[in-house]
């Protein structure tokens, strides 16, 4: 069974973009434009590793990304944290992000990061 | 006891001095007595003897060759002791006299006659004596010749004396002239040489009895109003209100002081202004009543005038400070003292009772710029350079004031400026403008990303599809799409850069590393990258700095990249990184285009790019090198450029070493 992928980003571009991109690289994909609805699908979905946006309305990344933290179940669960703005890294490694990618990114370096993450977390 | 030493020799002595004949010369009316007296008593010798305390002083001698002997060979004191002609007939048959050296020897006395030479006082002071080298008698009337011949003798001393007397008392009445003349122009002399304008006056009128050369020149005046009521010597003064105010002093005897008073009268011909510090002192007599005044006044016109220009300078420089809303700051390099003007204690949120530090200033100042400004208030000190520096003040917890600040070092000795001044203005409203207008670039160039990560992305995928169909042109047209969306994001990338700059919100993160490892990177970096030009790194010692180690590498990959824009191809450029005092200093050297001199500051300001054919190949957006100098200006570094047009340039960059 592939590894499935949670994806929140309040862009329809990107999420369609990435949705593409990880599923043509084999992934089971759900795509979410909606930050509000991210918690419901990690509860139905049991996603491998969450792809989220920081800056989104309502509920950001980072607020979605304590909350996994906090939460012993899912505590572990990688998260990578994209941004188009600088400061997001920061922002996001003190959230608990596993990565962070800053937007513009190049897909082989979401598609390596990607792989990455989820074939140590098989290791382990 | 000797004879004729008495208890009154003392005085005889003293009588004897007092004629002043001893030692004197040979004068001829003494001479002439002495040859007299040998004439007229028929004797081979005669002297006119003075008896000193020890010894017998001749004053005339005819028939032997001595001026004087000691005083135990003398006949004469005998003479002088007895007050008496003294006689003695045969000194050879004399007990007194036998064994005496001029009795056996030269001039071998036989016979000795001394008639004693009294002064009016009674003081018997030497004598007029005869000898003969045989045994002799003297009839009366030559003894009484010779009596008469001392008296002549004596007379002759007396008139002497009174002489010499006339002569002291007259050297003793010019004296007295002398002094009284002193004495009577002491004032006069002091009054004329005062370094300041006097005259005395007296009497109610306030006549002029004198007055010093300044003192005329200042009425325009000579010597002729000596003499004169002060009203009638200087009709000019009349309608000013100093003949008032001294008359009140003479009436009153209250000394009166005017300081830097100003007054206008004619003066050669014209009406004029002057200033003088005047005062008035009343003369009393030792009973107290007031004879006269004593005028003195000091010409401090030219003093007095170049103070009110400064003064008026002053007061222009200030109103013009005062309507541009500056604020003034003063430090003075010797005692670290700074004054800050109303306007700057205001802008750094001090109370105006304040004593204010240096420190106490920077400490006010936002964090990430004390370095900057730190660094700027050093390069003016030490290297005479203008300060014109922009940083925020966090006058309160809740306000923020940004301040430009400029001055100069200045009064240099040998040991530097000692005094550093200069303004601030509130440069406030014009930065939130500039945060506003780069809030805009923020967001504008923060939504532009979004739909570009999309397209590049998307031109990714159509790549890698077209490539497993195998359709290469459709691939390169994907590629292509690609390439232009990675330099749309690099520019997003500058204008987002520069947002921050403006806003101050490029934050530091500084750490501690060796510059050594991150030329190495730059060279691993470049190693991949570069391919058109060679690119030589020379070895870098252990240099540690304390600096954000991403920005610094972003400055020296930025030079780098510069370099071989701006350089031919398979041209070389050099890297090298070396330690200078306590600065660390970086610098890239290409064969390139160079920098024309007129360009070598501003190339660093934001959107400035070289104007000429060679650059219009060139894009750019004149960012880079703005954004390099910001980044080593906020760690306290320096950046520049050194270049020969058309033979290439050296772009360096400095930062502070770790002391180790």
């Amino acid at each position: 069974m592939p590894n499935k992928i949670l994806i929140c980003d309040d862009d329809e571009g990107i999420l369609d973009l990435l949705e593409l991109v990880l599923t043509d690289e084999g992934y089971s994909v759900v795509a979410e434009l909606n930050s509000v609805k991210v918690s419901n699908l990690i509860q139905k979905e049991h996603p491998d590793l969450i792809i989220l946006d920081l800056w989104m309305p309502v509920t950001s990344g980072d607020q979605i990304l304590k909350t996994i933290r906090n939460t012993p179940a899912i505590s572990e669960l990688p998260v990578i944290v994209i941004s188009a703005s600088n400061d997001g890294k920061a922002i996001a490694q003190e959230a608990g992000a596993t990565a962070f990618i800053s937007k513009p990114f190049d897909i082989d370096e979401m598609t390596g990061k990607v792989n990455e993450i989820l074939s140590s977390a098989q290791a382990k | 006891m000797q004879p004729g030493v008495t208890e009154t020799e003392e005085e005889r002595l003293s009588a004897l001095y007092s004629f002043r004949i001893l030692d004197t010369a040979t004068e001829q009316d003494f001479d002439d007595i002495a040859e007299l007296a040998a004439a007229i008593c028929d004797m081979p010798i005669s002297l006119i003897s003075f008896v000193d305390k020890d010894r017998q002083w001749f004053k005339s001698v005819k028939g032997i060759g001595l001026r004087e002997t000691d005083i135990a060979s003398s006949f004469c004191k005998y003479t002088v002791a007895s007050k008496e002609v003294f006689v003695v007939e045969d000194a050879r048959k004399d007990l007194r006299f036998a064994n005496n050296p001029l009795v056996t020897g030269q001039p071998n006395i036989v016979f000795y006659m001394g008639v004693p030479l009294l002064s009016e006082e009674g003081y018997a002071l030497g004598s007029l004596c005869i000898i003969d080298q045989q045994p002799r008698q003297l009839s009366d009337y030559q003894k009484q010749s010779l009596k008469t011949l001392a008296r002549q003798t004596m007379d002759k001393l007396e008139l002497r004396k009174k002489l010499f007397e006339l002569q002291d008392a007259k050297s003793e009445i010019v004296k007295l002239k002398d002094e009284r003349y002193i004495k009577e122009n002491e004032a006069r002399e002091v009054i004329e040489h005062a370094p300041m304008a006097m005259a005395l006056h007296v009497g109610r009128d306030m006549t002029i009895r004198f007055a010093n050369s300044r003192m005329l020149q200042a009425w325009d005046k000579d010597g002729e109003v000596f003499g004169l009521p002060f009203a009638d010597a200087l009709p000019e003064l009349r309608e000013l209100d100093f003949p008032a105010t001294m008359r009140e002093v003479y009436d009153s005897g209250i000394p009166y002081r005017n300081e830097d008073a100003r007054m206008s009268y004619e003066y050669q011909g014209e009406i004029r202004e002057f200033y003088y510090t005047y005062a008035f002192t009343p003369l009393k007599t030792p009973e107290g009543k007031v004879w006269g005044l004593l005028n003195t006044a000091l010409d401090v016109t030219e003093i007095v005038q170049s103070r009110l220009t400064v003064e008026r300078a002053e007061e222009q420089l200030r109103l013009a400070v005062d309507s541009a809303e500056l604020g003034t700051w003063h430090l003075d390099l010797k005692t670290n003292q700074l004054s800050l003007s109303p306007r700057s204690m205001e802008m750094f949120g001090f109370e105006t009772t304040e004593e204010v530090s240096l420190e106490a200033a920077i400490g006010r100042i936002e964090e990430h710029y004390r370095g900057l400004v730190n660094s700027s208030i050093q390069a003016a000190i030490e290297e005479n350079q203008p300060y014109d520096v922009e940083y925020p003040i966090l006058s309160s917890d809740t306000k923020r004031c940004w301040v430009r600040a400029t001055g100069k070092a200045y009064m240099v000795n040998e040991h530097g400026p000692t005094m550093f001044s200069g303004t601030l203005l509130d440069i406030t409203e014009r930065k939130e403008e500039d945060r506003r207008k780069n809030d805009f670039i923020g967001i504008v160039s923060h939504e532009l990303r979004t739909p570009i990560t999309s397209i590049s992305g998307y031109a990714q995928v159509l790549q890698r599809k077209a490539q497993s169909l195998a359709e290469p042109a459709m691939a390169d047209i994907a590629r292509k799409t690609k390439q232009q969306a990675d330099r749309m994001t690099k520019l997003i990338n500058g204008f987002l850069d520069i947002a921050r700059i403006g806003e101050g919100k490029i934050r530091l993160e500084r750490s501690a590393f060796d510059m050594a490892e991150l030329v190495k990177e730059a060279e691993d970096e470049s190693l991949t990258t570069i391919t058109s030009h060679e690119v030589v790194f020379k070895p870098v010692e252990f240099t540690p700095v304390e600096a954000d180690q991403d920005k610094i590498r972003q400055v020296l990959i930025n030079l780098i990249n510069n370099a071989v824009k701006y350089s031919p191809p398979r041209s070389r450029i050099q890297v090298a990184c070396v330690t200078e005092g306590n600065h660390a200093q970086v610098s890239v050297k290409d064969e390139g285009i160079g920098v024309p001199l007129k360009d070598h500051d501003r190339i660093f300001e934001r959107f400035y790019r070289v104007e000429n054919e060679q650059m219009k190949t060139v894009k750019g957006f004149g960012i880079g090198l703005f954004i390099c100098k910001e980044i080593i200006e906020l760690h306290g570094g320096q950046i520049g450029v050194e270049s020969i047009p058309g033979q290439g340039s050296i772009f360096w960059f400095t930062l502070p070493v770790i002391i180790q």
